[in-house]
């Protein structure tokens, strides 16, 4: 051992080993901090599913009275921004988190009869419909909560998504015909709307008019 | 003093180059180790998230490449991580192996390090988005740094070819 040398690549050992403690640890920590007592449960327009949020079933779709539904699907769909029902297809957002919490989000479809969920677009973030009907959603995006104008990690996550703008900012609003899920229209936006413009600009308008 | 003639002594311009690799990758893969305790550091610019950017512009481009993709499939930081330190661990393991190793070994090897980073700089100067998400602040010194690398990996073939001219010459 007095011959032993400190070399860079004795270093970078110690350094995983202390990565991994401290990976374990603090991952550990996230799940037991997410453990959080929970039931939430929002209806799906006037059918008998709704979306919940429960700490002790899981999150996912429900079918049934509010106290007595069962899951038919699991997932964590979204109902804030915008959950769409059309005929017999459920539109939302699902969400998936990386291991260190950061918020990926896909826009899909759900059979409201067979409960088969299919995934329409990634890194897109439906935001409701527009005065018309059609399902306004923006594409290639990633959400505000992930910080993406200073977060590394988004950078990184960029480089493999190249559509997806590295510095946050730019996206495509896109347009969707709620009958087949097909884009009928779409606007490259270079800049980050907030929630009151996204809703003036697009929202609100019909797709003639944002067509102008 | 003494340490710093072995270091002159023992330390190649090659070994020189596969240290600063590692020595980026530990700074880079901090950024990352210290997210999980300090969520903060994912919301303002600074050393830490800097490093990370010049740690992965560092890295060559295909490394860089194949690491966005396994975080897209895994999406796990934690994956990256040791993505990072591990490719840095086994490259420092080899590259010591190979360049203390026989003559022939270690030429073929500063010659194959020296094209690789080569084609790596080539592909840098190309407009790719790849080359673009880190930004300049990364990515320029990021480029100055590897071809500084080649220079001191050319610096050792063209010592080792003037010095077997000697050799034989006497």
């Amino acid at each position: 051992m007095n011959n032993a040398k400190f070399t860079l690549n004795s270093a970078l050992i110690i350094l995983i080993i202390a990565a991994a403690l401290i990976f374990f640890v603090m991952i550990t920590l996230f799940d037991l901090a997410n453990f959080l007592p929970m039931n939430l449960y929002y209806r799906v327009g006037d059918t008998d599913l709704g979306v919940r949020y429960s700490s002790l079933e899981g999150n996912g779709l429900f079918k049934g009275p509010e106290k007595t539904c069962k899951k038919v699907l699991e997932g964590n769909f979204g109902y804030e921004w915008g959950l769409v029902l059309d005929g017999n297809s459920i539109y939302t957002n699902e969400y998936e988190t990386t291991s260190f919490q950061m918020v990926l989000c896909s826009v899909v479809r759900i059979d409201a009869e067979t409960y088969e969920k299919e995934v329409l677009f990634r890194d897109t973030i439906l935001r409701g419909r527009c005065a018309s009907g059609e399902i306004v959603c923006v594409k290639d995006a990633v959400m505000d909560a992930n910080f993406p104008k200073t977060n590394s990690l988004f950078k990184l996550y960029s480089i493999a998504k190249p559509r997806i703008d590295p510095a946050g900012g730019a996206a495509t609003v896109i347009f969707l015909d709620p009958a087949t899920g097909e884009i009928v229209w779409e606007v490259k936006e270079t800049s980050a709307l907030n929630d009151k413009q996204f809703k003036a600009f697009y929202l609100d308008k019909t797709l003639e008019e944002v067509k102008k | 003093m003494r340490y710093g003639k072995y270091l002159t002594k023992r330390l190649s311009c090659a070994d020189i180059y596969v240290r600063i690799f590692q020595v980026l990758s530990m700074l880079a893969s901090l950024y990352l180790i210290i997210a999980p305790g300090e969520m903060s550091i994912l919301t303002k610019r600074g050393l830490f998230p800097y490093l990370f950017d010049l740690g992965m512009e560092n890295l060559p481009k295909w490394l860089e490449y194949g690491v966005a993709q396994v975080y897209v499939l895994s999406k796990s930081e934690v994956a990256v991580c040791f993505i990072l330190l591990g490719f840095a661990l086994a490259f420092g393991l080899a590259a010591g192996a190979l360049l203390h190793g026989k003559r022939c070994a270690a030429k073929t090897t500063r010659i194959v390090l020296a094209a690789l980073i080569a084609a790596d700089l080539a592909v840098r100067l190309l407009p790719l988005d790849i080359n673009k998400a880190f930004g300049p602040a990364a990515s320029i010194p990021a480029f100055v740094i590897r071809a500084v690398c080649l220079a001191l990996i050319l610096a050792d073939l063209i010592y080792e070819a003037i010095r077997k001219k000697q050799n034989a010459a006497e």
